[in-house]
């Protein structure tokens, strides 16, 4: 998943211009395209197939994805891809500037190409944790921008693996944490890395050493949260509603109040780095006893001892 | 050709520190002024008359949005290029309608840096 929409990404890279996007988003309001205009602009669908889930859908009464994996024509995951918001943004968005003429089908398969980032098999795994938790909608989100934004920023070959949020925090290390408010539901992204750890994120957002300079360091870290916070935002507010959130802050891990019960925590590691992104509904009061447990001593979670808080 | 001359508005002083560092390793593009919010941005836009402003969406006290409509009242010729994380369709829509001339979503290399400036230099900037 490439974090940024693709009208953003083709003015960057110079594909269009301003005046040309502005032409093609403002096509893209008035438009609608339907689950079958989706799958044939992907390949995923011949017109003849489209037709053909069309009857089905007239004589069986059923909806068009229905049709569509009765028929095996797409399988369930196939159609989770085409209802991505971001995936129909582009895909209408590329037909449009096609029509206007201000791209052509090898610049825009380029374009396409050069926007989409397989997410990898670990990725999706670590969506599933969120199954069943109440934080199952803005969860997957929150972990594709989340690797989305290391592998960008970082720069370095990646792994991450989930953890409980439970363990997530470790003794020593400070949090850096932002409140994101969607309606009603309200939920903390959370990023938590050692000082040395600190110094390498730094410099990878700004392109240069920080080393004697801790409160730079800091206030880049936060930006690096304020990044990835802006592209959560960002991808929820495609799906519905006004997304907003505060500016980022510095915790202890015994100030970090949040409701590991419903959290997940995201390892990422590269050959650099190591550090946990932690996804979790905030506490309105304190953390009661034994609620949730932090490492008994510093290090990485994932290698530390866990135990209760007292 | 002289250099184009950039005012910073990031509340973030580590944005405007990698934005400076990456402008200098770029070559011919002169940052003349920083500012953390939306009043000094004003002050400064007045007293530097910079070619480009490089505007933060997210900034307490006043919005990039605010910000932007303010200068373009004061000079309806302002080039500004709208740099967030927020990259909404809508946000990048709002603020190109509203005259910024471009939109640079973070995180950026400097190659996107340089080449969304070279293309308003290209279109008769400087």
């Amino acid at each position: 998943m490439n974090t940024k929409l693709f009208g953003q990404f083709l003015l960057e890279k110079g594909y269009v211009s301003r005046e040309q996007l502005l032409e093609a988003l403002e096509e893209q309001r008035r438009s609608t395209a339907t689950l079958g205009d989706l799958a044939i602009a992907t390949g995923m669908l011949a017109v003849a197939d489209v037709d053909a889930i069309h009857r089905r859908q007239e004589e069986a009464g059923e909806p068009f994805s229905a049709a569509a994996v009765g028929l095996g024509l797409l399988t369930e995951q196939q159609i989770a891809e085409l209802l991505h918001p971001n995936s129909a943004e582009k895909l209408l968005l590329g037909q449009i500037l096609l029509s206007f003429g201000h791209l052509d089908q090898s610049r825009l398969d380029e374009a396409l190409a050069a926007h989409t980032r397989r997410g990898d098999e670990n990725e999706t795994t670590l969506m599933r944790h969120f199954r069943g938790s109440d934080l199952s909608e803005v969860g997957p989100t929150c972990v594709s921008v989340m690797t989305s934004v290391f592998r960008e920023t970082i720069g370095a070959p990646v792994s991450y693996n989930a953890i409980p949020a439970v363990k997530a925090v470790s003794v020593g290390q400070p949090v850096w944490a932002q409140e994101v408010t969607r309606g009603l539901e309200r939920f903390t992204v959370a990023l938590q890395l050692s000082d040395a750890d600190a110094f390498v994120v730094a410099e990878s957002v700004l392109g240069m050493p920080v080393e004697g300079f801790p409160e730079l360091a800091r206030d880049a870290v936060s930006e690096f949260l304020n990044i990835v916070v802006g592209h959560i935002c960002g991808n929820l507010n495609a799906k519905a509603g006004t997304v907003t959130a505060t500016p980022p802050a510095i915790h202890t891990p015994q100030s970090f109040a949040h409701d590991a019960t419903a959290g997940i925590a995201v390892h990422c590691t590269s050959d650099e780095v190591e550090f946990t992104y932690i996804v979790a509904r905030p506490l309105i009061a304190a953390a009661p006893v034994g609620h949730w447990a932090v490492c008994a001593q510093t290090g990485h979670p994932a290698r530390a001892r866990v135990g209760q808080r007292a | 050709m002289s250099a184009l001359r950039i005012l910073l508005v990031d509340d973030s002083s580590a944005q405007r520190h990698m934005i400076r560092h990456r402008l200098d390793q770029a070559g011919g593009l002169e940052v003349v002024g920083e500012a953390a919010n939306g009043r000094e941005a004003l002050y400064q836009f007045a007293a530097l008359k910079p070619d480009v402003v490089l505007l933060d969406l997210v900034m307490p006290e006043m919005s990039g949005d605010e910000v932007l409509d303010a200068l373009l009242e004061m000079d309806p010729k302002a080039n500004v290029v709208i740099v967030s994380s927020m990259g909404t369709g809508e946000a990048i829509e709002h603020c190109l309608q509203n005259g910024a001339r471009s939109f640079l979503q973070k995180p950026f290399d400097t190659d996107d840096l340089v080449r969304t400036l070279g293309s308003l230099e290209g279109q008769g900037v400087s």
